[in-house]
């Protein structure tokens, strides 16, 4: 692509939740308010937008990446998913149903972010240790929870199972 | 927080990449961006076009060959982790980048940025300064290359000129063994102290020592005189003990919120003593 003025609009073609989107943005715009503003997906959240808090943890390819650290042209082409593509209709996939029953939330504010960090965990390990968790999920902040009931919910039994049986889907 | 405008392209060669760079003081290039954008979020840094190097496949390659790994510039750091030539041939970077940022960085950000960058709280200035690797920098005019040594300048400071972009790291594969140690607040926040230490035995004595101290100073440090004083040496706690003592004596760290200077020195030596301990252990098993 060859230089865009900066007030130039971009148009970019990608794919949310298995929807294919078009849509047209300046360069400066992230990932984050692009999905929110150009697509309407107000489920990821903007908080520190500068890569620290984790809240707009969203899957780019199938890995983790901030959406605040990305430009929404670099969408262009790329497979992405978010939290609107996770609860099929208002049933809620067991990970999020195991977040609900262990009061992983309270404002709900850091959630999608996490399950979207607890999501890629649990398909490279079904079965991750507390340890592994605490590691895994210290790019994320959470200011109400205490971080524990949100270990408890990512390793939840029922979660290890939904977890393993998309592993060999 | 919201980024300043800037323009925006997005080459597919190394070739126009240099070309947009040198035709604009002011543009910059987009690696992983896990450090570009924040900055650009904080308004710290106004660039006038970012040259996005998301493109180009011919960066993104580890390859080993005639005793060097060479590692591209936008690999990231999630390659890095995952890489098994890494593991057999550069055990200190695989070590090393599992402390690098979380998994949601790793995922986008590259080697090339980060030492582009030039944190001197950053693990990957420290690997290639430990491995003496050396920086492939391209320009109009051609490709020319920096020794590690070389490299860094200070905070924030390294080699490459205006209109220039690193496109490969080449690291030569050491025969020493390898260990490194870091503590930092919580995991994945910059290192308040690291050190890695490499040791070469022969008969238990060794012949070779390099170590690397790194967030101690405003880029990464080779404690030259312990090394000097390994040679010849059984590696024993004590000994380990010494050149740790050695490596830390005149160190003039400095001191901010995280730490003190003298915690930072203090931690340095147990760092080093740590680290080549475990080298010691590494080599005879």
């Amino acid at each position: 692509m060859k230089r865009v003025a900066e007030d130039e609009l971009i148009q970019v073609r990608t794919t949310v939740n298995g929807r294919s989107y078009t849509f047209s943005t300046e360069a400066r715009v992230n990932l984050a308010d692009a999905l929110r503003y150009e697509l309407g997906l107000l489920g990821t959240k903007v908080g520190c937008e500068h890569g620290v808090c984790g809240a707009c943890t969203i899957l780019v390819d199938g890995k983790s990446a901030r959406a605040c650290l990305m430009l929404g042209v670099q969408a262009e082409g790329r497979d992405i998913s978010t939290i609107e593509g996770w609860a099929t209709g208002k049933e809620l996939n067991p990970l999020q149903e195991s977040f609900r029953r262990h009061h992983a939330l309270q404002c709900g504010f850091c959630t999608s972010g996490f399950l979207a960090t607890a999501t890629e965990l649990l398909r490279e390990n079904p079965t991750p240790t507390r340890e592994e968790v605490r590691e895994r999920i210290s790019g994320n902040l959470c200011r109400c929870t205490g971080y524990e009931t949100i270990v408890d919910a990512i390793c939840d039994p029922e979660v290890a199972a939904f977890a393993r049986g998309e592993q060999s889907a | 927080m919201k980024f300043p405008a800037f323009a925006y392209a997005r080459p597919a060669t190394v070739e126009e990449a240099v070309t947009l760079l040198a035709s604009d003081d002011e543009a910059r290039p987009l690696a992983g961006g896990q450090t570009l954008l924040p900055i650009l979020a904080l308004r710290m840094s106004m660039p006038s076009c970012l040259v996005d190097l998301n493109d180009l496949e011919e960066l993104k390659s580890i390859t080993v060959g005639d005793g060097v790994v060479r590692v591209g510039a936008m690999v990231t750091h999630a390659q890095n982790l995952a890489s098994a030539e890494h593991r057999t041939h550069l055990p200190l970077l695989s070590a090393a980048v599992r402390h690098v940022a979380h998994e949601a960085i790793r995922t986008r950000g590259t080697i090339g940025g980060s030492l582009a960058h030039a944190d001197a709280a950053a693990e990957m200035p420290l690997v290639v300064t430990a491995l003496e690797a050396t920086m492939v920098i391209v320009n109009q005019q051609g490709e020319r290359r920096v020794a590690a040594s070389d490299f860094f300048g200070g905070h924030f400071t390294t080699a490459i000129e205006a209109g220039e972009l690193l496109t490969a790291i080449e690291f030569p594969i050491s025969d020493h063994r390898w260990a490194f140690e870091e503590v930092a607040r919580r995991p994945g926040d910059f290192a308040l102290v690291m050190a890695a230490a490499g040791l070469k035995l022969n008969n238990g004595a060794c012949e070779s020592a390099r170590i690397t101290l790194g967030s101690v100073a405003d880029r990464p440090l080779r404690a030259t005189e312990a090394e000097t004083f390994l040679v010849g040496k059984s590696v024993t706690a004590g000994v380990a003990a010494e050149a740790a003592q050695i490596a830390t004596q005149d160190l003039k760290s400095h001191g901010d919120i995280h730490a003190s200077a003298e915690y930072r020195r203090t931690v340095a030596g147990t760092m080093v003593k740590r680290a080549l301990t475990r080298a010691a252990m590494e080599q005879s098993a």
